[in-house]
C-alpha cells in the first residue's frame, strides 16, 4: 500500500519532467501560459495600485486664490521674474516674450527637476543640468532630454499687477 | 492528431495571445504612471480598469489551458488503468525520444 502511494507520488512529479520531447514541449508551453497569466495579474495589480495612489494621494489641480507675482511695468521685453505658486515649494518663472506678452511656467524642468532659466536671446527656457530647452511661448520641449511640457501658470493682469490664478498641468 | 500535439498547438496559440495582452498591459501601466506623474489623474482609473479586463481575459484563456490539460490527464489515467501500466508516458523511466 505504502509502495503504491510512493509510486503514485513519483509518477506525479515525473509528469512535469518528461523525457519525451513532445511531452516536454507540451509541459513548457502550458507552464509558459501560466507564468504569463501570473505576470498579467501583477501588471493589473500595479495598474490598480497606481489608480489607488492617484485617487487618494493625487494632487488636486491648483487654482483659486489669485497671488500677486509682479508688476507688469517692471518687466521689460525679454525680462523675467521668479515667484512661487501655488505654494512656497513650487518655483515658477514669469517671462515677457519678444512679442510683449507675459507668460508664466513652472520653473521645475520636467526631465529631472532642475530649475530652468530664461534665455531671451534664444527665445527659450534653458535647463543647465542636461541642456534641455523649452519654448518660452508655449513651454513645449524643443531640445534635449525633456519630453513633457512645463506646467503653465494662468495669469491675470489687473491694472499694473500680474496675478497668478491657476496652474495647468 | 494525438492529445499532446493538439495541446502544443493550442498552448502555443493561447500563449501568444496572452503575451500580446500582457504587452498591452505593460503599455497601459507605463501610460498610467506617466499620466500620474504628469498630473493627468483622470486617465489612471480607465487604464486600471482596462488592465483588469485584460487580466480577466488572460484568466479565461488560462482556464481553457487547465481544462484541456485536465482532460489529457484524465484520458491518460483512464488509458493506463485500462492497460494496467504506469501513467504519464515515461513512468517506466526509459527514454523514448529520438535516438
Amino acid at each position: 500500500m505504502e509502495k503504491q502511494a510512493q509510486v503514485r507520488r513519483e509518477a506525479r512529479w515525473r509528469e512535469d519532467f518528461p523525457i519525451d520531447w513532445e511531452r516536454d514541449h507540451y509541459i513548457t508551453r502550458r507552464e509558459m501560459a501560466k507564468f504569463l497569466t501570473l505576470g498579467s495579474a501583477l501588471l493589473a495589480g500595479m495598474s490598480t495600485a497606481i489608480a489607488v495612489v492617484a485617487r487618494w494621494f493625487g494632487r488636486a489641480p491648483a487654482g483659486g486664490a489669485a497671488v500677486l507675482v509682479g508688476r507688469a511695468s517692471s518687466i521689460p521685453t525679454g525680462g523675467s521674474v521668479l515667484f512661487r505658486y501655488p505654494t512656497e515649494e513650487d518655483p515658477c518663472i514669469l517671462v515677457r516674450g519678444s512679442d510683449g506678452v507675459l507668460r508664466a511656467f513652472s520653473q521645475v524642468c520636467t526631465h529631472l527637476s532642475c530649475a530652468v532659466v530664461h534665455r531671451p536671446a534664444e527665445g527659450g527656457l534653458f535647463c543647465p543640468c542636461h541642456h534641455g530647452w523649452f519654448d518660452a511661448a508655449s513651454g513645449i520641449p524643443t531640445a534635449g532630454p525633456p519630453t513633457r511640457r512645463l506646467p503653465r501658470i494662468r495669469l491675470e493682469v489687473v491694472g499694473d499687477g500680474v496675478y497668478a490664478v491657476g496652474k495647468e498641468v | 492528431m494525438d492529445a499532446p500535439r493538439q495541446g502544443i498547438a493550442l498552448f502555443s496559440a493561447i500563449g501568444l495571445l496572452i503575451a500580446t495582452l500582457v504587452i498591452i498591459q505593460l503599455w497601459l501601466l507605463a501610460a498610467a504612471l506617466d499620466a500620474l506623474l504628469g498630473g493627468h489623474v483622470a486617465v489612471v482609473l480607465p487604464a486600471a480598469v482596462a488592465s483588469m479586463l485584460l487580466f480577466l481575459a488572460n484568466g479565461g484563456l488560462l482556464l481553457l489551458v487547465r481544462g484541456f490539460d485536465r482532460r489529457v490527464r484524465t484520458a491518460g489515467a483512464d488509458g493506463a488503468a485500462g492497460s494496467g501500466v504506469a501513467t504519464s508516458g515515461q513512468g517506466s523511466g526509459e527514454p523514448n525520444g529520438p535516438s
